[in-house]
Parts: C-alpha cells; sequence; structure tokens
C-alpha cells in the first residue's frame, strides 16, 4: 500500500531527492545540516526502510570523517591538543564534523531513494526521453536474474554428471569453474543474439518510436506539493546566497547564521514528507473517528 | 528550430552554474555537474546512432555479465570480474561500446546493491576504464598478454583513485587528504589489480575467441560495416 510521499507524481518525488541532495552538499552549516539530518532520518523510519545494517556503516562512515578531518588538517586557530607534535584544533573538528552530518545526510536520502524510486518509476521517468538507453537497462535487469538462474542451472548439471563419493582434487574443481564460467558466457552471448533475432522478427525498429504507458496522472496533490517544495527550496538557497552566509570556518570559526529565516525555510523543506505522510495518519485516524 | 537550441543552452547553463559553484568552493556538487555532463557525448550518440536489435543486445549480456560479477563478490572488496568484463568488451568492440557497457554495468548492479553518491562516480570510472581498454587496444597487434595485464594492473589504481576522489571531496579537503586517501587505499587497489590480472591470464583467451567470432559472424559494432 502506497501513501503520502509514495503516492506522487514520480518526477515530483524524484525532484524533491534531487533538490534535497544538493541543499545537503550545498548548506555547509552544522546546526542546518543537523536539522536536516534528523528530518531524513526520521523519514527512513516512516518509510521503513532496511537500516539496521546500513546505519552501522553510514555512522562509522561519518566518524571516519569527523575523526580523521583534524589530523588531516592543520589550519585554524585554536589549538585544542598536540598529536605527535602536529597541532589538532577546534576549527577542523568543527569542519569535519559538517563534512560527517552532510556526508551522512546524502547516504540517507539515498536510502529512501532506493525505497521510493522503484525501477519502474525509474523507467517511467526516462523511457520517453532517452528510450534506448532505458531499454538498455530495462533488459539488464531482466538478464541478471536471468543469468544468475542459468549459472545455478549449468552447476547443477555439472555436479550430476560426476560420480558421488569420490573426492575431487582441487585442480579439477579449478577446471570446472573455468569451464562452467566460459560456457554461461558464450551462452549468454548466443542467447542475445537469439532474443535480438527474435525482436526483430516482432518488428522491433520497424517504427521509428516506441511507446510505453503507466497510470500517472498529474493531481492537484501533486501541483501543490511541487508549489510547496519549490518554495522552501528556492527560499533557503536564495537566503544562503542572498545574504552569502558560507563561512569559512578555519577563518573566522563557527556562530550561528545571522538570518534565522533559514533554519525554518530549511526545516519546511526537509520536513516535507514527514509532513505529507502525517497528513495522510491525520486522515485516516479521523476516518475511523466518524464512523 | 526551437527543439534544437534546448540542449546546447541547457549544457551552457549547467557549465555557468558549475563555475559559480566553482568559484563560491562548493566543490561536490561541481563535481557531479561535471561527471553528468561527461554522459551526455556517449548518450547522446548511443541514442542517435542507427542500431540493430542485436547490437543492443549484446551490449546489455555484456553489461549484464559485468553486473552479475559484482554482486556475488560484495562482500570481498575489489574483488569482482566486472572491470575484465569491460576491458574485454573495450578491446573487441571499441571505446564507445566500452564506455556504454561500463556505465551501464554500474547503474544496473547498483540497482540490486544499492545506489548512492557514489553510483555517479562509479559509472564514469568504469566507462572511463572500457573507453581507455578500445583507445589502447585499438589494434590487434598490440594485444598481447604482457600488455594487457599491465594495463590490468594499472586499471586497478586507477579505479581506485577516482573513487577516493569522490571521498576526499565529499568529506575533507587540501592536498595532503587526497595524498593520504591514495596511500590508505593501496591495499584494496591492489586486490581489484591482481584480481583483473588473473582474470585476463585465465579468461581472456576463451572470452576474446567467444567475442570475435560473434562480432564477425554477424558483423556487429565493428568499425567497417561492410556486411552489417
Amino acid at each position: 500500500m502506497q501513501t503520502g510521499f509514495q503516492n506522487l507524481n514520480p518526477a515530483v518525488s524524484f525532484v524533491y531527492l534531487l533538490l534535497a541532495v544538493i541543499l545537503s552538499m550545498v548548506l555547509l552549516d552544522p546546526l542546518l545540516l543537523m536539522l536536516g539530518l534528523v528530518f531524513v532520518f526520521g523519514w527512513c523510519l516512516l518509510e521503513k526502510c532496511a537500516l539496521d545494517g546500513s546505519l552501522l556503516w553510514i555512522t562509522g562512515t561519518g566518524l571516519f570523517v569527523l575523526l580523521l578531518n583534524p589530523l588531516l588538517n592543520h589550519r585554524g586557530r585554536t589549538v585544542l591538543f598536540y598529536f605527535f607534535e602536529n597541532p589538532v584544533t577546534l576549527e577542523s573538528f568543527l569542519y569535519g564534523f559538517t563534512a560527517a552530518v552532510s556526508i551522512m545526510t546524502v547516504f540517507l536520502i539515498f536510502m529512501v531513494y532506493n525505497r521510493i524510486i522503484t525501477p519502474d518509476k525509474f523507467m517511467f521517468l526516462f523511457s520517453k526521453r532517452l528510450p534506448r538507453t532505458s531499454l538498455l537497462i530495462m533488459m539488464c535487469l531482466r538478464f541478471i536474474p536471468a543469468l544468475q538462474q542459468q549459472y545455478r542451472e549449468l552447476s547443477g548439471v555439472q555436479r550430476v554428471k560426476h560420480p558421488v563419493g569420490r573426492k575431487r582434487r582441487r585442480r579439477e574443481t579449478l577446471q570446472e569453474a573455468f569451464r562452467l564460467l566460459t560456457l554461461l558466457f558464450s551462452g549468454a552471448i548466443c542467447g542475445a543474439i537469439e532474443t535480438a533475432q527474435s525482436m526483430r522478427a516482432r518488428g522491433y525498429g520497424v517504427y521509428a518510436r516506441r511507446t510505453g504507458w503507466r497510470e500517472q496522472r498529474l493531481t492537484a496533490a501533486d501541483l501543490l506539493a511541487s508549489v510547496y517544495i519549490l518554495c522552501t527550496f528556492l527560499g533557503t538557497i536564495g537566503l544562503w546566497y542572498g545574504f552569502d552566509l558560507k563561512q569559512d570556518f578555519f577563518q573566522t570559526g563557527w556562530q550561528p547564521l545571522g538570518q534565522p529565516a533559514i533554519y525554518i525555510a530549511a526545516g519546511f523543506f526537509y520536513a516535507f514528507p514527514i509532513l505529507t505522510e502525517g497528513v495522510e495518519r491525520l486522515k485516516w485516524s479521523f476516518s475511523n473517528w466518524n464512523s | 528550430m526551437a527543439k534544437k537550441l534546448i540542449l546546447p543552452v541547457l549544457v551552457i547553463g549547467v557549465l555557468v552554474l558549475a563555475y559559480t559553484l566553482f568559484l563560491e568552493k562548493y566543490y561536490l556538487p561541481v563535481s557531479f555537474l561535471i561527471i553528468l555532463l561527461s554522459f551526455l557525448p556517449f548518450l547522446l550518440r548511443f541514442e542517435r546512432q542507427e542500431r540493430g536489435a542485436e547490437e543492443i543486445l549484446l551490449l546489455a549480456i555484456l553489461a549484464s555479465v559485468a553486473a552479475v560479477g559484482r554482486v556475488p563478490f560484495a562482500a570481498l572488496p575489489s574483488v569482482q570480474p566486472t572491470t575484465f568484463v569491460i576491458m574485454m568488451t573495450g578491446i573487441v568492440f571499441g571505446g564507445e561500446s566500452g564506455f556504454i557497457v561500463g556505465a551501464t554495468a554500474a547503474l544496473v548492479s547498483n540497482l540490486f546493491l544499492g545506489q548512492g553518491p557514489y553510483t555517479p562516480w562509479q559509472m564514469f570510472a568504469w566507462g572511463l576504464l572500457g573507453l581507455l581498454s578500445g583507445v589502447l587496444f585499438r589494434s590487434p597487434s598490440s594485444r598481447r598478454m604482457p600488455l594487457l595485464c599491465l594495463a590490468g594492473f594499472v586499471y586497478g589504481f586507477l579505479f581506485g583513485w577516482i573513487m577516493d576522489t569522490w571521498f576526499v571531496l565529499a568529506g575533507f579537503g587540501g592536498a595532503e587528504s587526497y595524498l593520504a586517501a591514495y596511500a590508505a587505499s593501496t591495499l584494496f587497489n591492489l586486490n581489484h589489480s591482481i584480481c583483473n590480472v588473473v582474470f585476463l591470464l585465465l579468461f581472456y583467451q576463451p572470452f576474446y575467441r567467444v567475442l570475435e567470432r560473434v562480432k564477425v559472424k554477424y558483423g556487429l559494432l565493428s568499425e567497417n560495416r561492410f556486411y552489417s
């Protein structure tokens, strides 16, 4: 069952994800990025992304960036302590923290991307403009499971061919694996040619244009969502550039940004998926309450 | 008329945007813009060239073989036959096909393994290796085993360094961090290099024979199209 953000037009959700990645790379301010990270993390939880394994390595990457930065970067005024005669500065910690939060946010956004932009939505987005490329990708998506299946079948046949009970030498096993891979490869190539000839026989390439169809209308909700997304994004980016809010940590250290409005604008931008989901849940609970 | 202008205007717009971002020292977004732009010529040529169904299918199956090789080895860092398959494509079918197969393999395997901000970089790195193989081993007389192995060895490091670059751009800054990252990844890159050389030594002959046979028999993806 798709709800909230997943129900939006793929184009709208794709653009939102793209803009979120851009904002997370451009707004280099620790407090702003933390705000983004919290909201994106909440979104991940709402969408039930498979976070258990990934959370570990995402945090690991963040820690790695945070801890390694002070060791590599020695610029900055406030020296905290010396590490093997190299100064470790507060500013480089700040920079490392900002970069770490930025990277973690981008990774989390991609986790949600994997959940929301399913391969069929991906095809819907690109098959009209780039028909041949999307055909190529589509066929690869089919071939990969097919090849894995073929590999299992081939190795099964090879196993059956050998008498049970005799322990094979390592050299034989290796030779077998070698032959198996070559077989799989040449079989795949021949299969591809055959498929192509069958496609041609059914008229592929006779008509210049290929069309595809997926039930997808631009609804009022989509329009509303795009207006909201654009307004908050442009507001944030406009404030950031308009007031030149980027700070060089190594020169000046960190201060809270001069325009508190940017925190509000960015907050509304990042909160968008949670808001849509929340509205749906509210509707659901009210509909139960009425009846 | 207006339709023809869309693309150049778009490209120039992206370049101007990248330049302003570069002046403001937002290096990470700039790098993504430039990487995506670098796909454009290959993408356009692929879309516009006359290609039969056989050629698209062949590219698709090569990309799938490359991608499939990556999935079972995902737990072992840097060990995969993907680079080898992309290299073979570049050698037999030319650099352009090599780029397409490399980029597609990266994109498609990540549809299974999970996309990340590294996807465009992987697409670029593997595409570049395919392109490079096509250019370096254009003439059949240059396809000798020692040279091939040398190329495979260098590719491991090239790929690793390209992937390091994005990570340093994202998380660090400054020249020393690049050197440190390149040095720190040596072990992984060595793994990748050795794996490439082993695959070349074992599988170059049989794979080359299969691909060359298909190419000659069906007249696919070759520069001189007498018989297509």
